[in-house]
């Protein structure tokens, strides 16, 4: 395997701080024994544009799947899913129309919003009906660049169906929102600048008002109907958030720290001279930027050490990540090899995006590395949050302690018509003992995976029923997945 | 508010910066996010007439995409805006206002869709020109020549820019904006036929009927297509195999000859024949495809009328468009939904049809059609919701 990831880049000797955050209650060594049957208390979806082509995926570990491999034993692999319903309904182009049944099952309630809420959001809902204690209720990320549809890179869809969170790019504003407003006023020893205590008092104050606004708006006084409620709900969900970062000792969540797991480094850099981080681009085809490979790899690997921190300090809970958008719309140069043979992105897979070679020119024997080059990326991620030297109580990994459901868009092309909708890639991973691992051919739809996914945690998600039934290959779940 | 601002004072803040904190928690306050509107006062279930403010945010909001001035606050205020005539001064004078070109802006990009143009090799520079080029004729026809909703199919006047200009096969007229007659050109007539819009249907090359039928069925007849059945759903697969390198007219003959297939998609597809000369880029191909078997252009528009108007042209095909009652009832709904921020299948049709009337009785302007639609029950209402049973 192709080590393309140097990991751990900035947490080795980073000189960070140590900051005050909440403890998982759930992994308390003397619940160790019972938590073993516990439902995973995080959920965290990876996705990755363009999909695999089935004859690649069934490879296993000597085609594109390989870089899974030190993972094996903690994964189960989907290589024959069916995703039909996204293209029986809805309008837009085939990856408007994916983009938003991924991770949500049933086809999208019309071109802006999808038919419910994605996996971690539901899953978010059922644990903390009353909101997440951390500081961040969830988080998305990722490297994408093409803003033709909100389905193209949005991964986080709220209880009513509508886009929730953008994902954010820049390493630095993650780092910055994820752990940058964390302070700890009143530290024995360091009295606080009082300029700082005033602001932090009208901070307050603030929230305080426009919470209030909001509370009314929502409540029983409220002039509005159900439909607007649930609206100012998602935003409200939002500016909670913010509430929880101003303010983490009043809100209760500073509880305790695992302090050799928490290490805050002092700041992280933005990988890479090229990358346009804030590249916003409209449409649905044509031109993309094209970045130095190694930049962009290095820059979603960093992204990946974000998330795994975040989980370790449990800043938060719930989160999606997304390496390229639905679609693709990402051109890379540079010579990439693995599997033996090699690529050279700019000439083999010309243009701004691999898009096409995907699914209209039939170019698997250089997409092959190009799906490898993807996965290697979401490995490296997973590799991260499965980093034994930071252990939970429980004595297991946070991959162990996590459910990670990776997905993509499609199962291949390979004529003009492309875009086809079968033989589409899935994985889960973590899941607390509850998953056997292994690879699984057989043709399920992802609305299946999805029910079974979420079986641990008693949820009935209501997909695929009344008109979708029909897409479903399992009246329940699939028991073969089942631990 | 007042709670930052005495805190701000607690905090020993001058005068200026108390201020300042308690902007910045109006700034952020719902009231000033969203334009909200009692939803619920009112009888259950029954219509309730909006009262002065709520009326005017509305028309501002419609018109300027903006909040109200201080005469439509006046007017508000007085509760005079709830009378028909005064309402319509008040209309008039923000037609008059430059930042009513906003509401047309606005409006020309959601109906054209051109920037999610994806044709073949399509860059963002050509989504921006075909956006840019259909914004402009949208605005020259109704702001400087003053045209009819209806003559908006039958106008032949478009403001190109490059880009545009080597779609329609014309010479690069220079750099910017300007206004050409595309009378000459084949098969283009009305703003459907202009290239942002043909591109806006999301086609890479040749548009499917299927595809393209729909896209023009919500548009232009405010209709939605029916969930594919269980059992048709299971022949689609095998339909796509077995008509593999077939054109879009043959598909079609062999879906026409299927009730199954056709009891629906005779509802839309007949609206895509006409367009089968246009790639996905809105570029004319000819009369034959790359194979030299011919591009009939006949079809008809499905409006569900005892008699369904046939075309053979695009011509005919937007003389019918510019004219037939269902589908301006249907752009008479487009602005209703737009004007009051409502989805479309919310809309009773009965009310697009008698706002539709009074558009064409008060001489088809865009200002007839504000005034109608600001005459709308569902424009100047808001419905509460039932009891719970």
């Amino acid at each position: 395997m192709r080590k393309i990831l140097s990991r751990r880049t900035f947490l080795h000797g980073s000189g960070g701080v140590l900051v005050g955050l909440p403890f998982l209650e759930e992994m308390r060594p003397r619940a160790a024994k019972a938590q073993d049957a516990a439902p995973p208390m995080r959920l965290i979806t990876l996705f990755f544009g363009l999909g695999i082509a089935r004859e690649e995926s069934i490879k296993q570990f000597t085609g594109p799947l390989e870089p899974y491999q030190p993972l094996a034993d903690k994964m189960a692999f989907f290589t024959n899913l069916e995703l039909k319903q996204s293209h029986d309904f809805g309008s837009g182009e085939p990856h408007f129309k994916v983009g938003d049944v991924i991770f949500v099952g049933d086809p999208q309630k019309n071109e802006y919003n999808a038919s419910g809420p994605s996996l971690e959001q539901l899953v978010k809902k059922e644990l903390h009906p009353n909101g997440v204690p951390t500081l961040l209720g969830s988080k998305s990320i990722g490297m994408w660049f093409r803003t033709g549809s909100v389905s193209q890179y949005t991964r986080h869809w709220n209880q009513d169906g509508s886009p929730g969170e953008r994902p954010e790019r820049r390493p630095t504003r993650i780092f910055e929102q994820m752990f940058g407003g964390l302070t700890t006023p009143g530290t024995p020893g360091v009295p606080e600048d009082p300029a700082a205590v005033t602001e932090r008092h009208l901070k307050r104050s603030v929230l305080d008002a426009v919470i209030g606004e909001y509370q009314h708006y929502i409540g029983d006084a409220s002039p509005l109907g159900a439909d607007s409620k649930a609206k100012l709900s998602v935003h409200l969900d939002m500016i909670r958030n913010v509430e929880m970062r101003l303010a983490p000792v009043e809100m209760g969540i500073d509880d305790a720290m695992q302090q050799e797991n928490c290490n805050v480094p002092t700041g992280v850099t933005d990988p890479g001279t090229d990358v346009p981080y804030d590249l916003v681009q409209g449409g649905a085809g044509g031109s993309a930027p094209i970045i130095a490979h190694e930049d962009f790899a290095a820059a979603f690997q960093l992204q990946g050490e974000l998330m795994a921190l975040a989980l370790r300090c449990d800043v938060l809970r719930f989160g999606s990540m997304l390496f390229v958008g639905s679609g693709g719309h990402v051109g890379l140069r540079g010579t990439y090899s693995a599997l033996g043979q090699s690529v050279n992105f700019s000439q083999d897979l010309p243009g701004t995006s691999p898009h096409d070679a995907y699914f209209h020119n039939n170019r698997w024997d250089k997409c092959r590395l190009h799906a490898h080059y993807c996965n290697a990326n979401l490995a490296g991620a997973l590799l991260s949050f499965d980093d034994p030297m930071f252990l939970e109580s429980n004595g297991k990994t946070v991959l162990d302690n996590t459910l990670v459901v990776v997905g993509t868009d499609y199962g291949g092309g390979g004529t003009s018509t492309g875009h086809i909708p079968e033989g589409v890639f899935h994985a889960i991973a973590g899941g607390n003992g509850h998953f056997k691992p292994g690879f699984y051919d057989k043709v399920y739809n992802i609305i299946d995976l999805y029910e079974t996914a979420l079986k641990p945690y008693g949820i009935a998600t209501g997909m695929g029923s009344g008109r979708h039934a029909r897409y479903r290959h399992t009246p329940l779940e699939i028991t073969e997945l089942l631990a | 508010m007042l709670a930052v601002y005495d805190t701000a004072l607690g905090e020993q803040l001058a005068f200026d910066e108390a201020a300042r904190w308690t902007l910045v928690a109006l700034l952020q306050a719902p009231p000033f996010l969203f334009r909200m509107e009692n939803e619920i006062a009112g009888v259950p279930g029954q219509p309730r007439e909006l009262d002065g403010y709520e009326l005017a945010a509305r028309l501002s909001s419609f018109l300027w995409v903006s909040v109200p001035d201080d005469a439509l606050l006046a007017a508000a205020a007085d509760q005079s805006l709830l009378v028909p005539a005064i309402r319509d001064q008040q209309i008039q004078r923000m037609l008059a206002d430059p930042k009513a070109q906003r509401f047309t802006e606005v409006f020309a990009t959601d109906f054209s869709r051109a920037r999610f143009a994806a044709f073949e090799g399509a860059t963002d520079a050509d989504r921006a020109a075909l956006s840019e080029s259909v914004i402009a004729t949208f605005q020259d026809h109704f702001w400087t020549q003053h045209g009819s909703v209806a003559d908006l199919f039958l106008t032949t006047r478009f403001v190109v820019n490059p880009i545009v200009a080597q779609l329609l096969g014309l010479p690069a007229p220079g750099a910017g904006l300007q206004v050409v007659d595309v009378a000459g050109l084949p098969q283009r007539v009305g703003l459907m036929s202009h290239p942002g819009v043909i591109a806006g249907m999301g086609d890479r090359a040749i548009g499917s009927f299927v595809n393209r039928g729909k896209y023009l069925m919500e548009r232009l007849l405010c209709r939605h297509p029916a969930a594919v059945p269980d059992d048709v759903a299971a022949q689609i697969e095998s339909f796509n195999a077995d008509t593999t390198g077939l054109n879009e007219h043959e598909k079609s003959a062999i879906r026409s000859s299927r009730p199954q297939c056709w009891g629906c998609h005779t509802q839309f597809e007949p609206l895509a024949f006409g367009f089968s000369r246009f790639d996905g880029a809105g570029r004319y191909v000819g009369e034959t495809d790359a194979d030299g078997k011919p591009l009939p252009l006949d079809g008809w528009v499905p409006t569900e009328e005892a008699v369904e108007p046939p075309y053979t042209d695009v011509a005919s095909y937007m003389q019918i468009l510019a004219t037939n009652p269902v589908v301006q009832t249907c752009m008479t709904e487009h602005f209703i939904a737009f004007a009051s921020s409502r989805e479309s299948s919310e809309l009773a049709r009965e009310d697009a049809e008698h706002v539709g009337q009074l558009y064409l009785a008060n001489g088809s302007t865009l200002s007839a059609m504000v005034s109608a639609v600001a005459e709308s029950p569902l424009f100047r209402t808001i419905l509460p919701p039932s009891a719970a049973p």
